[in-house]
């Protein structure tokens, strides 16, 4: 029984909020059809829980690693832009393409930097902070820049099924994580480096290929993020987009069970904590907290939950 | 150390070459000014690596302290006692984190990240955006310069000179801080030779702290306001200043006078590109990443790793 709670312990938590907002939040549950679209608190929350639970879903291999990327939201912010900036002068679907190229191109050099110059993974991503935030300044020179392009906005709206179409691609993106984490050496791999990268390359694993593999991956879901938020709001804007996120994706892999010092992290957890820390921050919204306060109560719960954890053993450095 | 002193030269050498008007008698009390807030920021982080530990913080930090000078001024009390409370409360908050960090045992990255978020939200709670210093006392001091020839030393410049000497004498004078050094080095070792980590840990947070309420205060004295939203990044150019100032993530590496040069290298760069037409924050941005990137892989190419290094 106790087992089995700490497996689901994100599900858990996400469904106590959820049956919690029903009795509390008024109209939580209502759900009305407009314009194509599902509306309502719950479709709201999908929405917005999937930004999270994809750009937390593709941070397992690095945080498996042993790995951490600060520079996930400003990396949003420089694919936004190049999406937007470039929609505007080649047409829409090359700025999508150099949006995803360069995301890809942002994480992969942080996995060469990473394995190659051995710098610690806290540093080269704080560096991708700064340098992928001045870099989306310039591509949009600075401010908000309005997507003139009509399919860029369109894609904001496409909304298959009642839902948005980034809802549609997150789950996707897990089902495929899902399976590539369990059924291949993918998720081995990984592991092993998080626990101890020299006995790993020793074992035969070519840590270069796997390390810019993987913060790629970590950099596509943040261009994929952020031109989500892009098409949404029809527009860019360097210095706003992605801010905070990176913070909400560490409480989803946290809520979710895994270690930040690396090696044990698990896909389908990762989405109930993604779901559940959304839930948490939108109840607050609901219930009239200001944003200072949803940011203090996710930086409790992120210190918070890893304390409690630490306590009994006393050594999770 | 070495490193960036001639890298500094370096790069104050091709910005004068290049750009006419950028020596002058200006050139120095200028740089030290705009250096002040991260360089007094690095030299806490220089004391917090040290001993193998890191402090993300320092940013919201020091936007928290600027609001209580603020507040204090606004109080009523004097510019003095603000601006040492201001100090008080950096230290305190140091003192807490670090002993929050030793009783949760949550690991340093983690719960300075989340003081960095924590200590932003207080800041928005306390005040929307800024808080406004209106104290004739107050503005005498942050007016206040002293003129050498051409150039004129402002308060924060005289403050940054007057801390990297104490930090200097403090990092190899202090029992504390030589200990942090074998923490950092070799945790198993420290203990074995009777020091105690934790208390260790603990104290250098105190450093930091103070560091970073000091930025605070300097960055009231500058803008003769209290922020909220200022300092942003602050903890990273702070950690950029002391990494190639010579300090190692891992621990057991710092040095107090290398961070504060580094935060000049950066200023004399910034305002380089400032000379030169491009006071553009995005380029700012990037070079500074690109200067601390082209720094590491210099740092590779030169030094072999040593054994027990291999960091992922």
């Amino acid at each position: 029984m106790k087992a089995l709670l700490r497996a689901q312990a994100a599900w858990v938590l996400c469904l106590l909020l959820w049956a919690g907002n029903a009795w509390f939040t008024p109209g939580f549950t209502a759900l009305a059809w407009q314009d194509g679209r599902l509306v309502g608190s719950l479709p709201d929350l999908l929405y917005h829980g999937s930004t999270v639970a994809l750009l937390a879903v593709c941070c397992v291999p690095l945080v498996a690693a042993a790995g951490v990327d600060l520079a996930l939201g400003a990396l949003m912010a420089w694919s936004a832009s190049v999406l937007v900036v470039g929609a505007d002068r080649w047409g829409a679907p090359v700025g999508l393409v150099l949006a995803l190229v360069v995301g890809m191109f942002a994480g992969g050099c942080t996995g060469l930097a990473i394995v190659r110059l051995r710098v610690s993974p806290l540093l080269a991503t704080l560096v991708g902070l700064s340098a992928w935030r001045g870099a989306a300044q310039l591509t949009s020179g600075g401010g908000v820049h309005y997507a003139t392009e009509p399919a860029v906005r369109a894609w904001g709206l496409w909304s298959p099924l009642g839902l948005p179409v980034l809802v549609w691609i997150t789950l996707v993106v897990v089902i495929v994580m899902h399976l590539v984490w369990t059924r291949t050496t993918l998720g081995l791999k990984c592991t092993a480096w998080g626990l101890n990268a020299r006995a790993t390359e020793w074992a035969g694993v070519s840590l270069l290929p796997l390390g810019i593999g993987i913060y790629a991956l970590a950099g596509a879901a943040a261009a994929v993020a952020g031109c989500a938020q892009a098409c949404e709001l029809g527009a860019a804007d360097a210095s706003t987009v992605g801010i905070w996120r990176e913070l909400d994706v560490l409480v989803a892999l946290v809520l979710g069970g895994a270690s930040v010092s690396g090696g044990r992290v698990s896909v389908y957890a990762t989405v109930g904590g993604a779901l559940a820390a959304e839930t948490l921050v939108m109840t607050l919204a609901w219930q009239g907290a200001s944003t200072a306060t949803a940011l203090f109560v996710r930086a409790a719960v992120l210190v918070g939950v890893l304390a409690w954890r630490a306590a009994p053993k006393g050594t999770v450095r | 150390m070495k490193r960036v002193a001639v890298g500094l030269v370096l790069v104050v050498a091709v910005c004068g070459i290049a750009l006419p008007r950028y020596w002058s008698a200006k050139l120095l009390p200028d740089l030290l000014a705009d250096a002040a807030v991260p360089g007094v920021a690095a030299i806490g982080v220089c004391f917090v690596l040290a001993c193998g530990s890191l402090d993300l913080a320092v940013g919201s930090l020091a936007a928290c302290a600027s609001l209580v000078v603020a507040a204090a001024v606004g109080a009523g009390l004097p510019p003095s006692v603000a601006l040492a409370l201001g100090l008080v409360f950096g230290a305190a908050v140091g003192f807490g984190m670090g002993h929050l960090l030793r009783v949760t045992r949550v690991p340093a990255f983690i719960g300075t990240l989340g003081g960095l978020f924590a200590l932003r939200a207080a800041a928005l709670w306390y005040a929307e955006e800024s808080l406004a210093i209106q104290s004739p006392a107050f503005t005498e001091w942050s007016a206040w310069t002293w003129s050498v020839g051409d150039g004129r030393w402002r308060p924060a410049a005289l403050t940054l000179v007057l801390a990297t000497a104490v930090g200097a004498y403090v990092m190899h004078a202090w029992h504390m801080a030589r200990a942090a050094w074998v923490v950092g080095a070799d945790e198993q070792a420290a203990r074995q030779a009777g020091l105690d980590p934790d208390v260790v840990r603990v104290r250098m947070h105190t450093v930091s702290g103070l560091c970073g309420g000091l930025a605070g205060a300097l960055l009231a004295l500058s803008s003769s306001a209290g922020t909220s939203i200022g300092a942003n990044g602050l903890e990273l150019d702070a950690l950029a200043c002391a990494v190639v100032g010579g300090a190692s993530l891992l621990g057991g590496r710092a040095s107090v006078v290398g961070a504060v040069l580094a935060a000049v290298l950066f200023a004399a760069l910034a305002r380089g590109l400032q000379f030169a037409g491009i006071a553009d924050a995005g380029w700012g941005r990037l070079v500074a990443a690109a200067l601390l990137f082209l720094y590491l892989l210099l740092d590779r190419l030169t030094t072999r790793a040593r054994a027990g290094q291999h960091s992922p």
